[in-house]
């Protein structure tokens, strides 16, 4: 390279060297930015890292053998979850018989099959909308004039049961649909072009495909509806119940013995209450965590 | 110093009844053989008059008189939204699966109005097969991509012999052999691609209709597909929609250009401006437009 | 759109109207060395056909990246294929204005009715043909589709000067062996010139083919 070249070349990279500088302005901003989505994710992790040593600090000593196999107990040195965590496994099985099949088999429908612009579709779709954002202690209104007076079940674990999975619905239904609609069209065309009906495209192709998120917002739904409290109070679940309980009986769950037991003056209920909290807290962190890993290992690049 | 010297070679001698060399791809014998026949005197598959598609009453697509001759290559090129994609969902009903389509005009298959109420657009589809712009195979494995056809049209005798059979004529069974229980989408694109003529040709259609099926892949999958689109036409007949022109003049016997016309309203509509042999469209085309288009003068 | 392909096939027509210039100027500068002895003209001849050999190779060579580059269609590749067979009939039509330069001799006797005749009959084949290697380029340039038979009926012209001189050769004492000498150069020489007509009306065959895409194409020979 002769002088004149390389005068050129380095006049060239002092220019590149500017326009690379000017950029760093920008960059303060985008780190001030940065430090304070930082310290707004850190308030959250200490407030919840609070709470947790102190649950845990409250609760561990009182962890033991007893707290699953004793019924609740005035004598506080006896007292035990065991109904009331067989009653939150029984809710959870409903859940499963009843809402999810009703919430899939709606978001299939609304997805694959219903007319599009179509207006009664459209005021299903936005009251599948509104339910979501309705507070839960309308739903216990909902059960206990409907289901525990109207059709006169009265106050039984299974009016309960069906009162957390009306409230599930919406959650499953509107997860379902976005796990739907994930499945490219270009499926259902290529089934289509092979001579397959809308129904058999969609019951080989799309809703296995669609599974996995179905089942990961399922869960979720069931999750919440495990840890739910108000409504189940206005549909009448007893708060002491030292009997196993079945479909048909009085029941209480964990979150309102926890709520009671924490209610109750001697200080061993409050320790007991921290022991149940750890047990709800481990039922929902598996859940929870079930649906994630299932996200993640069938996620699906498409 | 004779020009002409070269041209008076004598014709290439084939002898009849020679066995084919047992390539994948066609021998000379079966090429001049087909090649006998000119294309115009061939079975006429379909026999579209004046068909044209309108969505939600807009015109997309207007007046296209067209025939498409048995066991020959035929590729519709055109510019973007002139109505080719459009037109070929017309040859297999595709485009009932479209809210607000509308078809009219008259398509025959086989001398059968496609659009007769007393046709089943499910039967359709199952003779006339379709391969997407994108490689779209089911998210199972190789195996059950194939299988898919026969089994929602219960053809299920004999299930592993139409997988192998499908997977040979795509001249993907070398390749996927040993590992048909594995995931489809674990396969290459052009793989993918060749998995999709696969699964049409499975259940045994008639026609294959090719919407683009090169435009997501690669220079030497690309040719993978073109060779087998060539291998086809033995047995089937094969229309194409395709934006590359040299792929159009490569593969196709007879190419049909659309183009766009502005309507009296100034709406855009996709309309056929000329159909011709291949060689006649991209050497000496009749119409303006087509030369236009092909030698990339195109507005 | 595609403003650098369309520049290419300018540039190409431009060299074949320069090269249809360049071969006319061969044939026209050799018949003036044939029948009037100039050794400039001579020198100018081959000067032009080693300068046509050059642009023959150039535009062999630009139009095989043309073809690799832009892969023309249609009446663009009619263009690239008819400047392809153009650029190798000039070609040739000059190699044949050299060869007619070098049978450059006077007549022996000088004075004779047949010389004449022989002499008049060559002159007007060379500056024919000169002028239908300028028609063909002009109607190269013009894009004129019924180049091919404009250019055959201006063949006929040189074929019939080339058959008078056969005719006259027969005539002349067969017992004079320069004249015979001389006689049969200039008979070479007429047929030499008679290719060049013959390669004018290649041209005008491929333009005709370039502009209407009409394949049907008798070659002369030549």
């Amino acid at each position: 390279m002769n002088a004149a070249g390389r005068i050129a070349q380095d006049r060239a990279g002092l220019a590149v060297r500017e326009s690379l500088a000017g950029r760093r302005n920008r960059s303060v901003a985008a780190g001030v930015f940065l430090g304070y989505l930082l310290l707004s994710t850190v308030v959250g992790l200490i407030a919840l890292g609070v709470l947790l040593v102190t649950i845990l600090q409250d609760g561990l000593p009182y962890l033991d053998a007893m707290l699953f196999t004793n019924s609740p107990s005035a004598n506080p040195e006896r007292a035990g979850a065991r109904p009331a965590i067989i009653a939150s496994i029984l809710v959870a099985v409903v859940l499963i018989a009843t809402a999810l099949p009703i919430a899939v088999g709606t978001a299939v429908y609304l997805e694959e099959f219903a007319p599009k612009g179509n207006r009664l579709i459209d005021l299903i779709e936005l009251n599948i909308q509104n339910l979501a954002a309705v507070p839960s202690i309308i739903f216990g209104i909902l059960g206990l004039a409907f289901l525990v007076r109207g059709l006169d079940l009265g106050p039984v674990l299974l009016a309960g049961a069906l009162i957390l999975g009306l409230q599930m619905l919406p959650t499953v239904i509107i997860a379902s649909r976005e796990a739907l609609r994930a499945v490219p069209d270009s499926v259902r065309q290529g089934g289509m072009a092979l001579g397959a009906t809308r129904w058999q495209v969609v019951w080989r192709e799309v809703l296995p495909a669609a599974i996995p998120g179905i089942a990961t917002g399922s869960i979720l739904g069931m999750s919440r509806a495990i840890g739910e409290t108000a409504p189940l109070l206005m549909v009448g679940a007893a708060t002491f119940v030292s009997f196993n309980p079945g479909l048909l009986t009085q029941y209480t769950v964990l979150p309102i013995l926890i709520y009671q037991w924490i209610k109750l003056p001697q200080e061993m209920f409050q320790g007991l209450a921290a022991a149940a909290i750890i047990v709800l807290l481990v039922i929902l962190v598996a859940m929870n965590g079930f649906a994630i890993w299932m996200r993640n290992r069938y996620e699906r690049k498409w | 110093m004779d020009p002409t010297s070269d041209s008076t070679a004598a014709p290439p001698v084939t002898a009849p009844g020679t066995p084919s060399a047992g390539l994948a791809t066609l021998s000379v014998e079966d090429r001049t053989a087909s090649g006998s026949v000119p294309i115009e005197e061939r079975e006429v598959v379909f026999d579209c008059q004046g068909v044209g598609v309108r969505y939600n009453g807009k015109r997309a697509l207007r007046d296209v008189d067209l025939r498409i001759h048995a066991n020959a290559v035929t590729a519709l090129i055109g510019p973007s939204g002139c109505g080719k994609s459009t037109f070929i969902r017309c040859l297999n009903r595709m485009n009932d699966l479209i809210p607000g389509a509308a078809v009219d005009g008259a398509v025959a298959y086989h001398g059968e109005d496609l659009y007769d109420p007393q046709v089943d657009p499910i039967e359709v589809r199952k003779r006339i097969g379709m391969v997407f712009q994108k490689p779209n195979p089911f998210p199972k494995s190789i195996y059950d991509n194939i299988a898919f056809g026969p089994r929602v049209l219960g053809m299920k005798d004999q299930l592993d012999d139409r997988v192998e059979q499908a997977l040979k004529r795509a001249a993907l069974w070398d390749e996927v052999k040993d590992r048909l229980k594995e995931g489809a989408l674990g396969l290459s694109g052009g793989q993918q691609q060749r998995l999709c003529i696969a699964r049409a040709l499975a259940v045994e259609p008639d026609v294959i209709l090719m919407d683009e099926p090169c435009s997501a892949l690669d220079p030497i999958s690309t040719s993978a597909i073109e060779d087998l689109m060539l291998s086809l036409t033995d047995e089937y007949t094969v229309v194409i929609v395709t934006h590359n022109m040299q792929q159009a003049a490569r593969v196709a016997d007879m190419t049909a250009f659309f183009s766009v016309d502005q309507g009296e309203t100034g709406a855009r509509c996709g309309v056929l401006v000329e159909v011709d042999r291949t060689e006649r469209i991209f050497t000496n085309p009749a119409n303006e437009r087509t030369e236009a288009y092909v030698t990339g003068r195109f507005g | 759109m595609r403003e650098g392909f369309q520049e290419e096939l300018d540039a190409l027509s431009a060299s074949v109207l320069e090269e249809g210039r360049v071969a006319a100027h061969a044939v026209s500068e050799a018949t003036r060395a044939l029948v009037d002895w100039s050794v400039d003209a001579f020198d100018a001849t081959l000067a032009a056909e080693a300068d046509l050999k050059r642009r023959y190779v150039d535009t062999e060579a630009h139009v095989e990246t043309v073809l690799a580059r832009q892969a023309p269609v249609a009446s663009d590749l009619r263009t690239v294929l008819a400047v392809l067979h153009i650029n190798r009939s000039l070609e040739r039509a000059a190699h044949n204005a050299a060869r007619v330069a070098h049978l450059a001799t006077p007549p022996p006797r000088r004075a004779l009715v047949e010389e004449a005749v022989i002499t008049d009959a060559l002159r007007a084949m060379g500056e024919r043909g000169a002028e239908m290697l300028r028609t063909s380029v002009d109607a190269f340039d013009r894009r004129d589709p019924g180049a091919d038979r404009l250019l055959a009926a201006l063949d006929e012209l040189v074929d019939r000067e080339n058959e008078k001189i056969a005719e006259t050769i027969l005539s002349i004492d067969i017992n004079d062996p320069e004249l015979r000498q001389w006689a049969s150069r200039m008979l070479f020489a007429g047929r030499w010139l008679e290719r060049v007509g013959d390669h004018a009306v290649n041209v005008g065959e491929r333009v005709t083919y370039m502009v209407t895409g009409e394949a049907p194409i008798v070659e002369h020979t030549g």
